[in-house]
């Protein structure tokens, strides 16, 4: 599949904590206490554990999880115990992770270390935790990581950690929720969650886990399992859709007062002003449409305004204020859409804000309405006669093209009305025409001339590979990849259109000349691989094993033109493909231009569709015919 | 045969009582300078008709155009009228042409018959002669255009041959009659002159041989059938994953080897053996290219002027899960004036691939009757 396609995830946490902010001047461990203060019953449990029959893989062997909700507080404390059947495991999982936001939450551990299978205990040394950042570029997510290397581990011994975080709820920029994930992809053993709140509280929860079983009494939620298995493990799973989850929320808000919430974030954030007036009159006064003055506003904000994640204390999901980016002349992905949408409007257009949960591709689990599913803020025109949505953190996409990585994600408009929806997925994410001319001369060599040209978020995501490269060093990407795909040691020269600036399409043009390799005395049998075409159909298999899929959609129009020169006359032209599935369709037609010059035109569709998991083999079969068809063959005679 | 024959004054032969050179009546004699080049004695002396029959057949009709130039100089030479035999030569293949000459040739007979004091031949068949022979230059030139083109060839030839033996039998009278006026002596038996030996000895064989095949081509050529098949018959093979409906009910199976080398499946003859289908296995190793590679240079070495299409489409037009593939691949050319087809269709199965590769080769009117038959017997052929 294609890398930009392949955004998985496993779950990081546990637990994902609400975002918020902090001050950038603290040192991150300054949250981090630390008590030494061993909790016996975690101990007495995984000793006896240890006693029993053990797993033969790594397992989550306890959890629990006591969160207490007060007036003015959260404080959750978490018990881990983890049993690590073989010394690869303790390579790869042998860190314990703690999430916690360090503007409003303090983590105080209690304890943590290992013991040995035979009883042996090892205390950790708190003076080794590391403090890392959770966050990706383009999101706004501002969770930290405290890193607790656990020492001692040995294979059939069990790592503990027992430590509790505090929230400030006055620090919230959104009411408090929670959501946990009772699955993983080893499995969970004796899990445990009770939820209590202070009076006046009021909680609500979902639980779509089969394997978790909920009861509620008064002010407490106990959820319990005596045993999950794991998730099947899989190479393109967004593990948020297939973990059915349980949310906790307090209070009761439908999703039109998390709209209302955020809106009124943005609209504090937008503030009209003279400076904004001539910004907006600089950007498209010369423009001579309303599509060019998008582009241009497009283009400054998404490049002018560089990205810096600014999540920080009160700004988790708050914007910051568009003179204030503007100054800076940097902002996250909520800064650059308040500008946007400050500037889109003054074009009469009606912009809106739209939260991302960039890591879902399905409402399923998106139960009870909440901020902290999302992840990333882009802006939608609300028009029927003009529907886009631009991410102003994109800065090699088109406007009128949504980027790739974001389509199909769970989507919250912000607008008085609204309920989750998901965000377009594309007929054809990929889309790519290539033009190849082949000239015979004289001694039966070739010169290929090829033009490829890319369109849309392709043409984004091909410049984003581009733009990041000297002139030298896209020169040398080009010819490896010429070389990847037509297993050839040439290195042709070429040339790049739109790969700086921001434009629907860009352009990759080579030559290359290629020594005789067909006898000029004899006639000719041809064959040639539509060497783009089978590439882009071999980046689409899917490999998944266990879920299914959303393919992406590929385009591609493919024409070459052969010139047979002085030394053959054509005659066989080649088959035509009128290979048309319930999947998609290669169709390709031959058209004898002259007796020595022939045009091949193949054209590929295959529209974007959710491939179930028992039509992932027959799919990949589906696309692996139209691999091998995309294959050029013509015979010629030998001119006299 | 003639002797004694001087460049200047014709020989009469004594006390015949032949006036050679008295005109026939009604038609402007010959000048003297014509008449001082024509030799009485080079009218052909009779011969049996079986022996003409021989050269016509052993000529396939040919020797008819020869037969006419000399009958022609013949009657020219009897009659002493103005005839340019030469013309006659080419009269048997034009219809148009024979609209005109045959009259006129009758007319010349019946003024040799006069010259020779012989009653009128024929009388009221002479008419039926004449459109026969019209109908037979016309049959002959459409005989590629209807059904059965070859059998109704052989046939219409041997009409012809009877119209000939017919017309020979009243010229043998006329030469008979004239040589019994010029010579008193009976006339020795016309045989065959050294040429006419080699083309007899050489030509004959070939042609009963070649009329033969026409006639008979599927009894001398055809393999040994082993079910006849009616039209919507499905032929299948147990253990191999095709099927074939035919459509016409001129399908045969025959045995294997018939049209194959022995390693077909299966095998189907058309009525006429114009046309037949083999079905070959492939297996998995081979691939559709190699196929159409393989049928494309077969093609082109076997038929003359061939151009080929190929066409590939997903079986069941992809509607299922499978994404087999089926080619067909087409060949139109032509072979000693037929028209010719050739098709290889291969499909895909999980047993490899299995090709139905069929020709056509046929007369342009026997092709077209059995093109409809043939194509949707092509497209019967598909994966069970």
């Amino acid at each position: 599949m294609k890398s930009i396609a392949t955004r998985f995830l496993l779950p990081l946490a546990i637990v994902l904590p609400m975002s918020t902010g902090t001050s950038a001047a603290e040192s991150p461990t300054d949250n981090i206490r630390w008590t030494g203060e061993t909790n016996q019953a975690l101990m007495d449990f995984s000793k006896q554990y240890l006693l029993g029959d053990v797993p033969s893989r790594y397992t989550l062997a306890g959890f629990r999880a006591d969160v207490h909700v007060g007036e003015s507080e959260v404080k959750s404390r978490i018990q881990t115990v983890t049993y690590y059947a073989t010394s690869s495991e303790i390579e790869s999982q042998g860190n314990e992770l703690i999430y916690f936001n360090r503007s409003n939450e303090r983590v105080t551990i209690h304890s943590a270390g290992s013991i040995s299978p035979e009883g042996n205990i090892q205390v950790f040394d708190p003076a080794n935790i590391q403090v890392v950042e959770s966050n990706q570029y383009n999101t706004f997510t501002d969770t930290k990581i405290a890193v607790i290397p656990i020492p001692g581990l040995s294979s059939g011994g069990l790592s503990f950690v027992d430590y509790e975080v505090t929230t400030d709820k006055s620090q919230l920029e959104a009411p408090w929720s929670r959501v946990f994930y009772p699955r993983g992809t080893y499995e969970y053993q004796n899990y445990h969650i009770q939820i209590n709140s202070a009076p006046g509280v009021d909680l609500q929860y979902q639980n779509a886990s089969d394997s978790l079983l909920c009861s509620a009494e008064s002010d407490t939620i106990t959820c319990a399992a005596k045993q999950i298995p794991a998730l099947k493990r899989d190479n393109t799973v967004y593990w948020r859709d297939v973990i059915n989850q349980l949310v906790v929320t307090e209070g009761d808000l439908p999703w039109s007062d998390i709209a209302s919430l955020m809106q009124h974030k943005f609209d504090n954030a937008r503030v009209s002003s003279a400076e904004v007036d001539k910004l907006f009159t600089r950007l498209t006064e010369n423009q001579p449409s309303l599509e060019a003055k998008i582009s241009a506003i497009h283009q400054f904000v998404s490049r002018e305004i560089r990205y810096n994640s600014m999540s920080g204390l009160g700004n988790a999901i708050t914007p910051h204020n568009i003179h204030e980016t503007l100054h800076n002349r940097y902002g996250d992905c909520k800064d650059k859409s308040a500008l946007l949408l400050e500037l889109l409007q003054r074009l009469g257009l009606n912009p809106i804000p739209v939260l991302v949960a960039t890591e879902r591709k399905s409402l399923e689990n998106l139960t009870l309405p909440a901020t902290n599913y999302f992840d990333h803020v882009i802006v939608c025109n609300d028009q029927p006669e003009m529907k886009f949505c631009i991410d102003a953190t994109d800065t090699d996409t088109d406007w009128s093209a949504l980027p790739a990585w974001i389509q199909g994600s769970a989507a919250l408009p912000i607008k008085p009305v609204t309920e989750p929806m998901m965000l377009p997925l594309n007929k054809y994410r990929w889309q790519m025409h290539a033009n190849t001319e082949i000239a015979f001369d004289e001694k039966g060599g070739q010169v290929e001339k090829t033009t490829r040209k890319y369109s849309g978020e392709y043409a984004g995501s091909m410049r984003s590979i581009l733009s990041a490269r000297t002139p030298e060093e896209q020169l040398e990407w080009a010819q490896k990849q010429y070389q990847e795909v037509y297993s050839s040691d040439k290195e042709p020269q070429f040339s790049f259109t739109h790969s700086d600036q921001i434009a629907p399409e860009l352009l990759i043009q080579s030559e290359v000349q290629y020594e005789p390799l067909s006898d000029p005395e004899t006639d000719l049998a041809y064959t040639e691989y539509d060497s783009w075409m089978r590439d882009e159909l071999q980046s689409v298999v899917i490999d998944n094993e266990h879920y299914g899929y959303q393919f992406p959609g590929l385009s591609i129009e493919s024409r070459y033109a052969f010139d047979l020169g002085k030394l053959w006359a054509l005659s066989f032209p080649g088959q035509t493909l009128a290979l048309n599935h319930k999947y998609g369709s290669l169709s390709r037609t031959v058209h004898k231009v002259s007796a020595r010059e022939l045009e091949v035109v193949s054209k590929l569709e295959i529209p974007t569709r959710y491939v179930p998991v028992e039509e992932i083999e027959p799919f990949n079969q589906f696309l692996a015919t139209l691999k091998r068809e995309a294959n050029l063959r013509f015979e010629a005679e030998k001119l006299d | 045969m003639s002797t004694n024959a001087s460049a200047s004054t014709p020989e009469v032969p004594p006390g015949s009582g032949w006036d050679a050179d008295k005109p026939v009546a009604n038609h402007p004699g010959l000048s003297q300078f014509e008449l001082d080049k024509i030799d009485p004695q080079s009218v052909a002396k009779p011969r049996a008709t079986g022996w003409e029959l021989v050269l016509f057949v052993a000529t396939f009709g040919l020797y008819f155009s020869y037969y006419l130039y000399h009958l022609t100089k013949d009657c020219r030479t009897i009659n002493r009228e103005p005839v340019s035999p030469g013309w006659w030569i080419l009269t048997p293949y034009f219809l148009l042409a024979q609209f005109f000459a045959y009259p006129r040739l009758l007319r010349l007979l019946e003024n040799a018959e006069a010259r020779c004091h012989l009653p009128l031949a024929w009388g009221g068949w002479q008419r039926a002669w004449l459109i026969g022979m019209w109908v037979v230059t016309l049959l002959i030139n459409i005989s590629d255009k209807v059904p059965n083109s070859d059998q109704w060839f052989v046939a219409v030839f041997f009409v012809g041959a009877a119209l000939f033996s017919v017309l020979h039998t009243r010229v043998n009278r006329i030469r008979s009659a004239y040589w019994e006026q010029l010579s008193e002596s009976p006339l020795p038996a016309r045989r065959f002159h050294a040429v006419e030996w080699v083309i007899s000895v050489v030509c004959l064989p070939v042609a009963i041989t070649l009329l033969c095949i026409l006639l008979f081509y599927t009894q001398l050529f055809g393999g040994d059938q082993l079910q006849q098949l009616q039209n919507g018959d499905i032929a299948s093979q147990e253990g191999h994953p095709f099927s074939i409906e035919v459509q016409g009910d001129h399908w045969a199976r025959v045995e294997i080897g018939s049209y194959s080398d022995g390693t077909a499946l299966m095998e189907l003859e058309g009525a006429s053996t114009d046309a037949y289908f083999v079905v070959f296995p492939h297996g998995k190793e081979s691939s559709l290219d190699q196929i159409s590679a393989f049928r494309t240079e077969e093609a082109a070495a076997e038929f003359m002027q061939t151009s080929c299409t190929e066409k590939r489409e997903f079986l069941d037009g992809g509607d299922q899960n499978g994404s087999h593939i089926m080619s067909s691949l087409t060949c139109e050319g032509s072979l000693l004036g037929n028209k010719v087809l050739v098709t290889s269709r291969a499909i895909e199965t999980d047993q490899g691939i299995y090709e139905l590769y069929g020709q056509l080769v046929a007369t342009k009117a026997d092709f077209t009757h059995s093109l409809a038959d043939y194509q949707s017997t092509e497209k019967g052929f598909r994966p069970l």
